[in-house]
């Protein structure tokens, strides 16, 4: 069952590596958002608790690569299994075809099976990743220091700009979290 | 009376991440908030360095991810400790225990 378990796992870690690298970065983000938002809660201006959240987080693009470099040993990893699976398919297949008759079938339906592997594995590797063309940047510190709304801090010149989330009263997220807080006592 | 913030020790992060989970799904800031509250405040997580250390224990298969809501209906990444995270907690528990109290009886006798 472990092994089986594995092989899941792995194909898994194949199956997100496109998506995994904006996820990285959602990821952190989201973790210096909640600072932020707690530190507002906790009485600092918008523009303080965003500085605060970053202070403590870290060099956020060092750390966002360190996380993109583990993921990508981790599938490299992974590759290297399955493709080490297609291989000792590939062997089983050709053992039992020139083992007998009887079991000719089960060879060359193990052959086939290994083929195709490999095949999907040539066409993974080789297929470029039409989701990297709307790769979400990382935010640079700088952006994150003088931005005021949160949900748009990350998007630089290099990826279209969402237009930002007012109100009708005209008001960024941040300005809505302050009202809040204000009105309910509190961010909770 | 405020006390001194002190850096974790090398390699026990790890370990501290999953006594954290042992409870159920955290995601990251829950699992800073987490260490840093149960220590009373002593043991201050640096919290960008929570990251790597999480995705190095998801790569050894001892924690997995899940996308969420967050109580705040935000998407967060939740982790959880997988049995083989438990089995790994165990063992480093009891290293951990071997170790402090080894540490305790130098310190007694010296």
């Amino acid at each position: 069952m472990t092994i089986i378990k594995s092989i899941l796992r792995r194909l898994g870690a194949t199956r997100q590596s496109q998506s995994a690298g904006r996820e990285i970065d959602e990821e952190l983000r989201f973790h210096v958002e909640m600072r932020a938002r707690d530190n507002i809660a906790d009485g600092l201006s918008p523009e303080d608790a965003v500085a605060d959240a970053m202070r403590r987080f870290g060099d956020f693009d060092q750390i966002r690569d360190v996380c993109e470099e583990i993921r990508k040993e981790r599938l490299a990893g992974s590759m290297k299994a399955i493709k080490g699976c297609a291989w000792v398919i590939l062997g089983c297949g050709l053992t039992l075809k020139m083992s007998s008759n009887i079991v000719s079938a089960v060879g060359d339906f193990l052959i086939l099976i290994a083929l195709l592997w490999r095949l999907l594995i040539h066409l993974r590797e080789t297929q470029p990743d039409r989701r990297r063309v709307l790769a979400f940047e990382p935010p640079p510190p700088s952006v994150i220091h003088t931005i005021g709304d949160l949900s748009v801090s990350g998007f630089t010149e290099n990826t279209p700009k969402p237009v930002p989330t007012y109100d009708k009263n005209g008001r960024t997220p941040v300005e809505r979290l302050i009202s809040d807080e204000s009105s309910d006592g509190g961010v909770k | 009376m405020a006390q001194p913030k002190q850096n974790l020790i090398q390699g026990t992060l790890a370990m501290l991440i999953l006594r954290s989970l042992a409870r159920g799904p955290l995601h990251g800031y829950e699992i800073a908030q987490r260490i840093q509250q149960s220590s009373e405040d002593v043991l201050k997580v640096e919290e960008g360095s929570l990251y790597p250390a999480l995705y190095r224990l998801e790569g050894q298969g001892w924690v997995e991810a899940e996308w969420g809501a967050s109580e705040n209906n935000r998407r967060a990444k939740y982790y959880k400790l997988t049995r083989a995270g438990r089995k790994q907690l165990a063992v480093e528990t009891s290293n951990w225990e071997r170790l402090a109290e080894a540490i305790a009886k130098v310190l007694q006798t010296a």
